[in-house]
């Protein structure tokens, strides 16, 4: 994973922000998460299910049984609005700090 | 906190959650291996990193440190069993005298506001006698009128009337007093009222309230018990309530009546005294008023009243008064009593503890191999010291029941006991406050025994695993051990040694020479009903008449009137005045102690005459006579002869001393005698205690007496039947109980420390088998070997006696007050504590050693 570290504590808000368009299971998550990153990132199941149960937790998500597209029976993660509240605020910060960031890096 | 909620419903459905989070987890494996991508990890350890999320594991580690730590506990069936018996004990003492201190020392008295309630008290500070007096009507009245800081001022006194209800009559302790008394306590009647300002005006008609337990006993809780009319004191008495089922201040009595009901504190001549004083007086403060405050206002008007009336008051005796919270009041003669037997106990919880300690710490040793397999699995410390505390508090909650059932069987006792110094004794019990004492007591100790060996656990794998080396681990363990068993030497020290002093104590108060003879004798009160004995020749015929009765019958062999010494209560006081030394106004007349008593009554005691004769014939009201003890002819006639002068009591009617009789101790083994006048019975007869000398066992003459008060007088109730054996018995039960507790202590702590000692010597010769083998190989002899390691152990005595030595005689200094006639430093007590101590110290060690001896060199040398 070495070579893929993410920030800490941005996992769970780019969970949040890929359920935002609609349910997913946890594969997917990985999935659309390695994808989007343009497979720059990737999601350890040993990081993501315990990131998905604090998100249950919290009760920024709910989970719901589906079927896959292989048939099989498998728990969907929907964002719930107490989610999308927090996904709103966790990316405003992010984008403040960014910018803090970048400020410090280019005039320095 | 919707968090919070989300949490218990994890915790509620856990086993599906974990199901779906499996199927989940699954369900991952299977898509990424269809995309050929292959990870042959555990799924568990993913799920176990994923359901931590929800913050349960904790419970799991630790039903599962319980379910493991009682498979170990009912594998070792001997050490758990000696572990709970040990603990159990110890949290079982604990907690039955923790219930009597909790009861009696802690709890809040039960009435509203009980800190607010006080206890007046009056003394003169610089007379001979500086002990607090009895209140007079008209001081009642000055400190009612008179107080700023307190609200209510209620007197109250005890008497002893007879009731005639119809069936038969019953003496009946009654509390005389004032008519909002049981106001201010704040309680509430069980049935029908309490006392009105009306009741308590003079010509008022008599009212009675019962007690609670009365009423049941005498007549059932028939409700239909108010407005029943009882006959006292030759008049009617209509009851108007009944008091609820509290515990009674200052004492229990049998029925309540108003003052102006009680013949003696409402006849003129007690109203219009200012020195008679006969009342208790109680009040309760005003809210916010501190105690010093309310004190400082009593003693202000005690000043005032000493400067009004200089001749009641004389200025060189220092009158003066105070208060004290009625529950200081109540608890302060047992205070110091419960205090010494709590610490004792607490010593006998800590021997306990050390004990099973020690024992704990061996079985870790045992079992060093089987924790190192588990932290070689990948169990932390944290979690191998969480499951030897978990064991150990299990084992010390299985002590705890034990010990509570223990405390709940030995309670009654315990209550018997107390209830002999204070009346809160009843309001002892098991209550929720024990319970939870209980429960702490058990689980501090199982974390303190428990933390012994889990902090010296350490997990050197490699030692551990080669099992029998001698890693220096086993050295500082060894050492551990050695501290535990000094420990418990010293402690079971100071517990011998104060036992050992109260039972000194006990021996010696019981061979003090009280200057009577009690074997064979009956003792027992006729309180005459003085409306029907009105006259003295009346009081004179009702005696004689028994006494002549009684005289005629087979196995008396003497009846007499006098005081029975040890009786609980005092004697009266009379103060007099000798002819020739006339007292200066402004000067203390001399007192002492008045005895009635008729002339059969010094044979039968056997006081001995020192000088001069006892009461006959020639005494006659025109030439009266009295005796003196010899306290009071040592103090008032040291270098004359006191036969044949004069003294005078307060109606200045001269009276011959005419003998001198042995001092006796009337009020305590441990108390000396005190200055006594003997008047005789028949020219003041007073209806005192009838003393009867039997042939045999005087219990069996109870009938005979009964019989012969009854033919004389068939409304006469007899009370206070004992023999004087008895009263010499509860004038030392005190010491006896609180010498049997502390032995019974003692004895449990050496027991148990024999044990501890026993299992640490039997630990030396296992691991030193080798080099025993060796040296008897190399041609030492068995003797030698055996000598070898009785003095290893021996050391470890010898420090723990000496450290308890030390602390003894810090220690033994809290008992002083408890003990009689000896030292707390009492070499004798001191020096016999040490030999017992080493010789059960060397039978404890003899045993296991003794195996040394058995040792064959060629198995010894093979053994490891």
């Amino acid at each position: 994973m070495a070579k893929n570290e993410m920030l800490p504590g941005t996992l769970g808000m780019l969970i949040l922000r890929v359920v935002q368009s609609g349910p997913l299971h946890g594969y997917a998550i990985a999935q659309r998460i390695h994808q989007l990153s343009k497979e720059l990132l990737q999601v350890e199941e040993g990081s993501l299910y315990p990131a998905l149960q604090r998100l249950l937790l919290k009760g920024w998500m709910t989970a719901e049984w589906g079927i896959s597209e292989t048939n099989r029976k498998v728990r969907f993660y929907r964002l719930t609005p107490a989610g999308r509240k927090q996904l709103q605020a966790e990316m405003d910060d992010f984008d403040r700090i960014l910018q803090g960031i970048q400020a410090v890096l280019s005039r320095a | 906190m919707g968090e919070f909620f989300r949490r218990i419903y994890y915790l509620l459905n856990r086993r599906r959650l974990e199901r779906e989070l499996a199927n989940d987890v699954e369900f991952h494996r299977e898509m990424m291996s269809e995309e050929g991508r292959r990870d042959f990890g555990n799924t568990l350890r993913v799920r176990e990193q994923a359901d931590e999320v929800w913050g349960w594991n904790w419970l799991d580690r630790f039903m599962q440190d319980i379910r493991y730590g009682l498979r170990i506990l009912r594998r070792n069936p001997g050490f758990t069993l000696v572990a709970i018996l040990a603990l159990g004990l110890g949290i079982g003492v604990n907690t039955a005298l923790f219930s009597v201190v909790y009861g009696v020392l802690l709890k809040p008295l039960p009435y509203a506001q009980g800190q607010e309630l006080v206890v007046l008290n009056q003394q003169f500070a610089k007379g001979s006698n500086a002990a607090n007096i009895a209140f007079s009507v008209q001081e009642i009245h000055d400190y009612r009128d008179q107080s700023k800081t307190l609200a209510q001022v209620e007197e109250y006194h005890q008497m002893s009337f007879i009731l005639l209800d119809g069936n038969q009559p019953t003496d009946v302790r009654t509390g005389v007093v004032s008519a909002h008394f049981f106001g201010m306590l704040g309680i509430k009647p069980y049935l029908g009222r309490f006392f009105t300002d009306d009741d308590d005006k003079p010509g008022a008609d008599p009212v009675l309230v019962l007690s609670y337990d009365y009423w049941k006993t005498h007549y059932g809780g028939d409700p239909a018990i108010v407005n029943r009319h009882f006959r006292m004191n030759d008049k009617i008495h209509t009851v108007v309530g009944v008091l609820p089922p509290v515990p009674q201040y200052p004492r229990e009595n049998d029925v309540y009546m108003t003052t102006v009901a009680c013949p003696f504190r409402s006849s003129p001549d007690m109203i219009s005294h200012r020195s008679h004083h006969m009342m208790g007086l109680f009040g309760r403060l005003k809210p916010e008023v501190s105690m010093q405050a309310a004190g400082a206002d009593v003693a202000s008007i005690a000043a005032r009243m000493a400067q009004a009336y200089p001749k009641d008051y004389p200025a060189a005796l220092g009158f003066t008064a105070g208060l004290n919270g009625l529950h200081q009041q109540l608890t302060s003669k047992v205070r110091p009593m419960l205090l010494v037997l709590l610490a004792t106990a607490t010593l006998v919880l800590l021997i306990a503890c050390a004990n099973v300690a020690n024992l704990a710490l061996a079985r870790t040793m045992h079992r060093e191999q089987e924790l190192a397999v588990r932290a070689a699995l990948g169990a932390s410390r944290k979690r191998l010291a969480r499951q030897l505390l978990t064991e150990s508090t299990l084992l010390s909650l299985a002590g705890g029941v034990f010990g509570l059932l223990l405390a709940s069987v030995s309670l009654d006792l315990l209550v018997r006991f107390v209830a002999r110094f204070t009346t809160r004794a009843a309001e002892v019990s098991i209550s929720v406050p024990v319970l939870l004492f209980a429960l702490g007591l058990s689980v501090t100790t199982g974390l303190v025994f428990g933390s012994i060996p889990a902090f010296f656990q350490r997990l050197d794998l490699l030692p551990s695993l080669k099992e029998g080396s001698n890693s220096s681990q086993r050295s500082t363990k060894h050492m551990v051990r050695n501290v535990l068993v000094m420990g418990q030497v010293a402690l079971s020290f100071m517990l011998l040694v104060g036992a050992g002093l109260m039972i000194r104590s006990f021996v010696k108060l019981q061979h003090v020479n009280a200057g009577y003879t009690s074997n064979n004798v009956l003792t027992a009160n006729v309180p005459l009903n003085f409306s029907k004995y009105k006259k003295d020749a009346d009081v004179k015929n009702f005696f004689h008449g028994v006494k002549q009765k009684l005289e005629g019958t087979p196995g008396i062999q003497s009846v007499a009137a006098s005081a029975a010494p040890l009786a609980p209560g005092r004697p009266m006081t009379a103060s007099f005045e000798i002819e020739g030394r006339p007292v200066l106004d402004g000067q203390q007349r001399p007192r002492a102690d008045m005895i009635v008593a008729t002339p059969e009554a010094f044979p039968l005691l056997g006081i001995p005459l020192i000088q001069g004769r006892l009461f006959d014939r020639q005494d006659t009201a025109d030439k009266p006579a009295v005796i003196l003890n010899q306290t009071l002819a040592r103090h008032y006639f040291p270098n004359e002869d006191p036969i044949g002068r004069r003294i005078a009591g307060d109606d200045k009617q001269w009276i011959t001393i005419v003998g001198v009789v042995g001092d006796v101790k009337q009020y305590g083994l441990d108390q000396d005698a005190v200055d006594s006048l003997y008047v005789p019975f028949d020219l003041s007869p007073n209806p005192g205690t009838i003393l009867v000398k039997t042939s045999d066992d005087p219990m069996n003459h109870v009938e005979q007496l009964r019989s012969a008060v009854f033919s004389v007088d068939p409304e006469q109730p007899i009370t206070n039947i004992k023999t004087l054996d008895e009263l010499r018995g509860d004038a030392v039960a005190a010491t006896r109980l609180t010498s049997l507790l502390l032995a019974l202590f003692a004895a449990l702590a050496l027991i148990i420390s024999a044990t501890g000692l026993s299992g640490v010597t039997a630990l030396l010769v296992s691991q030193r088998t080798r080099e025993v083998g060796i040296r008897m190989a190399l041609g030492a002899q068995r003797t030698d070997v055996l000598g070898m390691v009785l003095t290893q152990g021996m050391k470890v005595i010898g420090a723990g006696l000496a450290i308890g030595l030390v602390a003894s005689l810090w220690g033994s200094r809290l008992i002083q007050k408890l003990l009689f006639s000896i030292s707390a430093e009492d070499p004798p007590t001191f020096l016999g504590v040490t030999l017992v101590l080493i010789a059960v110290a060397l039978v404890a060690s003899y045993v296991p050693a003794r195996r040394v001896m058995r040792v064959s060199p060629l198995i010894a040398l093979r053994s490891e």
